[in-house]
């Protein structure tokens, strides 16, 4: 075997051995846990670094075993999914760098490291996947292994959200097992492929409509769309750094990321459109968008807000996807990567504005710039992102959304994106302005490195690449030109 | 071409560092030093600037592209002018509050969009300096505190975000529309196919004009900010809407005579309604807030002439340029001098502060040899007779309004404990000479004669004349009989909207407590089934959970490494 068929194994192998080599360490053994967490990660953000490299030259990497009836499992890399895994490499770094933080001291760390290596380890393998059985096994395993952290504190409210989480989530599962296993005896053993694999297999029209519903019915609990969104908002009582990776990259991109897989090298964006699912969808991520703004606005809890905010903007990758056509495309991967960004910043600050300060409702958040300047200036990038001011990530994707909709002939998405604008704003500066502007009630004066230099690097990290992808956007290595590069090249080539 | 790309670059970046400085506490005091001089590179660059400069960062934002063409040269020079002054001034207006740094980090930051948003050529770039300007003003407005402020603050925010969602969707209509961001074939597309993307645009950048209807944040915010910004809000930031305007209305290509005749009429209603609201105020920095609406509406005129391509209407456009020059450098001025006044103390004092406000005064009423005469003259030689004549009746408004103002300043009593000083009048007293030069000396040579003729010098007197007539009389009746100007609250229609919202949410938040929304019985009856059997709530036994938990991370392990060691293997 050769370097390039062992990368994808080893891409998923540091987090994997790292996780079990957490769950043989003791509980007390938190040095040697640290360690092996942030060499975990580093190699894997290497690991990956040479990947990208190396399908940015036109590389091709691929691990291929067989494994029953035909079946293989599949890894391998393309440009669309180094986008993703560059993502979750990376963020997993900052997340796990900020969670050591914010639990040094807490009970059960060595339960959480091992089950958040193994998160990551599945979140890795979607991204690889190169069939759809091997996505549906790395998906399912993702379910599980989240489930130990959503309910980490262990509270009846978290046990309670773990449930909901496992129902939403299983059911979601089930859905798309059901749909692989059709897909296998419709057509056989299939692969993801550019251009589509499904186009000329010869299916009825409407056997194709009802795989695409349950397959993408199946993913889009997980992508949070209306009416499959439940489960999210009452999943934030999990601690934040786990809050911050599944909002930015594990679960709810997984599901994104799923969805623009199966319906771009699945069936093909053409077959797609021809087949009239493509309609429906950006109905449903628009209804989604609006659903999401007008309820976050009535949250009172900072993090129910963040969440139906997720809910929101998660849709917008499913809207860009499904308006059909490359720029819209292009907004929709860009969104991919500036979403988790802004997203994971927006938690960070949330976990250590609780921690720190014991802020957990929007009341409380009045001048709170001034004992967190830091925190504060990190989220406030994040909010105008969130909103699509320019230069933050999310003005970027908003734009090219915007010009995919007028290019796809699909203009009232511009009333969508217009409405989501005034709501998103309508629900974020109300905070800016009691942070920055109101006066501080009684409290402790922080300051200086605020929360602890843990937990306020990788917020200023993950803040200052949300500005830096946004006002370098044209930069060759910005996620917008890889997302140009997927686009024009293996989606519209 | 380096020195040339360097100032173009330093003009935005400039401010920008000196926000960061500012709001580090370690260089906080370098910061505050450069603050006042951060407009400077702007001047260099109009200093050595040639028409056509141009430059693009390919990496920054969408291809960022900065340059300096006529017009941008021109509104270059009086935004700068303007910013530099009023920095000037709001180091002496704000030395002895300790919270002066707030104030200029988001001075600087509003600086940066207001210079850049004149370079941006091509769509991305203006709206995002565009974005970073408006948003950093809000912190202007609230700097001083209080309900009203508050208020004030939240109205602009409104109006704001308002303004934004409308100017994005309009630019990525327009974009899409042109095939390209660039300036130069932006407005080609909108030539074509005007529609919804040319209203979201007027709408849009008419927020910031200051349009009648979406004007309500102005006064409120003129009055309520410190005074040097407001001097820059009126002066600089008003303009940049009608800059957006000019950078992406189709002008002098198409004829969209329609859209060209609403703009008149919506400029002529603010140029008289401005006029009627600003006389039913008290405090003078909302009377000039309501003469600026007033004097956008003239500008409004403007742009609708050119955009109707009216005959004439290739005059219109140099016109709008120089007004815009002759009405910034003045109402900053104006505003500026509002702090001056209120510094002065001594009896001479009073009257030098009196002198300058009167020529500002003339000056904005375009009174002969003033720059309003030449700005006026530009203008009415775009417009027909009709025109002409309806727009010198409202310069008998703004006379009445310029009355009404040097009444208010002259009367009121100093404030002892405003900080008065070189840093103040200084710049106050460059900003007269300059608004009275400058104007003269950049006009075509056509309108400097015409406006020096006899003809027009009498054009220009009458209606001042007839406005200082009718301010006599107004205090003439006024002493005999007692009565006095109606007091109309300043933000006028915004305030009852400001009032209907609250209505409207006390009112959804009762409903709310009263009655919500009750689902069906069926689906209350499925989803209780759908609780007992699957989420059946059970015991929240933590050591149930606790036993389980190994089982759950060896069964896990195990998948995941087998499925790895397959990989491996195979």
């Amino acid at each position: 075997m050769s370097w390039s068929t062992w990368l994808p194994v080893l891409v998923l192998a540091t987090s994997l051995v790292t996780g079990v080599a957490i769950f043989l360490l003791h509980e007390h053994q938190a040095r040697a846990r640290t360690a092996l967490n942030l060499a975990g990660a580093t190699l894997k953000v290497a690991l990956v670094a040479a990947m990208v490299g190396g399908v940015a030259r036109g590389h091709y990497y691929e691990t291929r075993v067989p494994l029953v009836g035909g079946v293989d499992l599949l890894l391998r890399s393309d440009a669309l999914s180094m986008l993703f895994a560059t993502l979750s490499a990376l963020l997993w770094l900052v997340t796990t760098v900020y969670a050591v933080g914010y639990l040094a001291g807490g009970p059960h760390q060595r339960r959480f490291f091992g089950f958040f290596s193994l998160c990551v380890t599945a979140t890795m393998g979607i991204a690889l996947a190169g069939n759809p059985l091997t996505f549906l096994l790395f998906y399912e395993l993702l379910t599980v292994s989240t489930w130990p952290l959503v309910v980490h504190v262990g509270t009846a409210e978290a046990m309670r959200a773990g449930r909901l989480y496992l129902a939403y989530t299983l059911g979601g599962g089930a859905l798309l097992f059901l749909g692989v296993a059709w897909l296998h005896a419709l057509v056989g053993p299939v692969e993801f492929l550019q251009g589509g694999a499904l186009a000329s297999r010869g299916l009825g029209p409407h056997t194709a409509r009802l795989l695409f519903t349950v397959l993408v019915g199946g993913l889009a609990v997980k992508a949070a769309l209306v009416p499959l969104h439940r489960w999210l908002p009452t999943a934030m009582v999990a601690p934040a750094p786990v809050s911050a990776l599944l909002h930015a990259v594990a679960v709810v991109k997984a599901g994104a990321f799923g969805i623009i897989r199966f319906s771009y090298e699945l069936f093909g964006i053409e077959y797609a459109r021809a087949l009239g699912v493509m309609g429906p969808l950006a109905v449903l991520a628009s209804l989604t968008i609006l659903y999401g703004s007008v309820r976050a606005l009535t949250q009172h809890n900072l993090k129910r807000r963040l969440a139906y905010s997720t809910v929101s903007q998660v849709s917008y990758i499913i809207l860009g996807l499904a308006l059909a056509g490359p720029v819209s495309t292009v907004g929709a991967l860009a969104h991919l990567v500036h979403q988790g960004l802004m997203k994971i910043t927006l938690f960070f600050c949330a976990g250590s504005l609780g921690k720190a300060l014991g802020v957990h409702d929007i009341d409380e958040l009045g001048g709170v710039g001034r004992r967190m300047p830091w925190t504060v200036a990190a989220f406030t990038v994040g909010c105008l992102g969130m909103m699509g001011v320019p230069p933050v990530a999310g003005f970027v994707t908003k734009w090219y959304l915007g010009l995919g909709a007028l290019e796809a002939g699909e203009p009232w998405v511009l009333g969508v994106l217009a409405a989501s604008t005034a709501l998103n704003a309508a629900y974020w500066l109300p905070l800016l302005r009691a942070a920055w502007f109101e006066e501080p009630g009684p409290g402790p004066t922080l300051g200086h490195l605020e929360g602890g230099l843990l937990l306020l690097l990788p917020a200023l990290v993950t803040a200052a690449l949300s500005l830096g992808v946004g006002l370098l956007a044209e930069a060759p290595w910005s996620p917008l030109s890889w997302a140009r590069r997927v686009a024009f090249r293996e989606f519209y080539p | 071409m380096r020195g040339a790309e360097l100032l173009l670059v330093a003009t935005p970046v400039l401010p920008l560092v000196g926000a960061v400085l500012v709001l580090t506490r370690r260089t906080r005091q370098v910061g505050l030093a450069l603050a006042p001089w951060a407009a400077l590179p702007a001047l260099g660059l109009v200093a050595v600037a040639r028409p056509g400069w141009e430059m693009e960062l390919p990496w920054v934002l969408l291809g960022l592209r900065l340059g300096v063409d006529e017009l941008g040269w021109s509104w270059l020079l009086f935004t700068a002018l303007l910013w530099l002054a009023a920095g000037v001034y709001a180091s002496g207006y704000l030395a002895r509050s300790g919270e002066r740094h707030r104030f200029f980090a988001l001075f600087l930051l509003a600086m940066a969009g207001n210079l850049g948003l004149v370079l941006a050529r091509e769509a991305v770039g203006l709206y995002a300096f565009y974005a970073l300007m408006s948003f950093s003003t809000y912190g202007l407005v609230l700097y001083q505190g209080g309900a009203e402020a508050a208020r004030a603050a939240r109205v602009y925010m409104v109006l704001v975000v308002v303004s934004e969602v409308l100017v994005v969707v309009g630019l990525v209509a327009a974009v899409s529309l042109a095939g390209g961001s660039g300036l130069e074939v932006l407005a080609t597309g909108l030539g074509r196919e005007p529609g919804v993307a040319l209203a979201c645009l007027l709408a849009g950048f008419g927020v910031k004009v200051g349009v009648l209807g979406l004007h309500v944040w102005l006064p409120l915010a003129h009055s309520l900010a410190p005074t040097p910004a407001s001097a820059v809000l009126s002066g600089t930031m008003l303009k940049a809407g009608l800059l957006g305007w000019l950078r992406v209305f189709p002008l002098g290509g198409v004829r969209l005579a329609g859209w060209g005749a609403l703009l008149v009429a919506l400029g002529l209603m603010a140029a008289f309604i401005g006029v009627a609201l600003g006389l039913a105020q008290r405090r003078p920095k909302a009377v000039l807030a309501y003469s600026s609406v007033s004097q956008m509406g003239f500008l409004t005129v403007g742009v609708g002439l050119a955009l109707g391509a009216a005959p004439g209407a290739a005059q219109a456009l140099p016109a709008v340029a120089l007004y815009a020059l002759h009405h910034g450098l003045v109402k900053g001025g104006l505003f500026l001098g509002v702090g001056v006044a209120q510094a002065a103390s001594g009896r001479w004092q009073r009257r030098w502060v009196g002198l300058g406000f009167a020529v500002l005064g003339l000056s904005l009423a375009g009174a002969p040899l003033t720059s309003g005469a030449l700005a006026k003259v530009a203008l009415k030689g775009a417009a027909g007779e009709g025109l002409s004549l309806l727009l010198s009746v409202a310069a008998a408004g703004t006379t009445l309004l310029v009355v009404r103002l040097l009444w208010q300043v002259v009367a009121a009593p100093p404030e002892p404990i405003t900080p008065g000083g070189v840093r103040l009048w200084a710049p106050w007293a460059a900003l007269i000479v300059l608004s009275f030069s400058l104007a003269w000396g950049l006009a075509p040579r056509g309108v400097v004669a015409r406006a020096l003729s006899w003809s027009y010098a009498w054009a220009a007197l009458w209606p001042v004349l007839l406005g200082a007539l009718g301010a006599w009389a107004a205090w003439a009746v006024g002493q005999r009989t007692g009565a006095r100007l109606p007091e109309v609250p300043v933000g006028d229609v915004g305030l009852l909207a400001v009032r209907a919202a609250a209505q409207a949410r006390a009112a959804l938040r009762a409903h709310g407590t009263q009655a919500r929304w009750a689902p069906p019985a069926w689906w209350s009856a499925a989803k209780d089934l759908l609780r007992e059997r699957l989420l059946a709530p059970g015991p929240p036994d933590v050591e149930v959970y606790a036993s389980n938990w190994r089982a759950l991370e060896w069964a896990l392990l195990l998948l995941a490494c087998l499925l790895l060691s397959l990989l491996a293997g195979g």
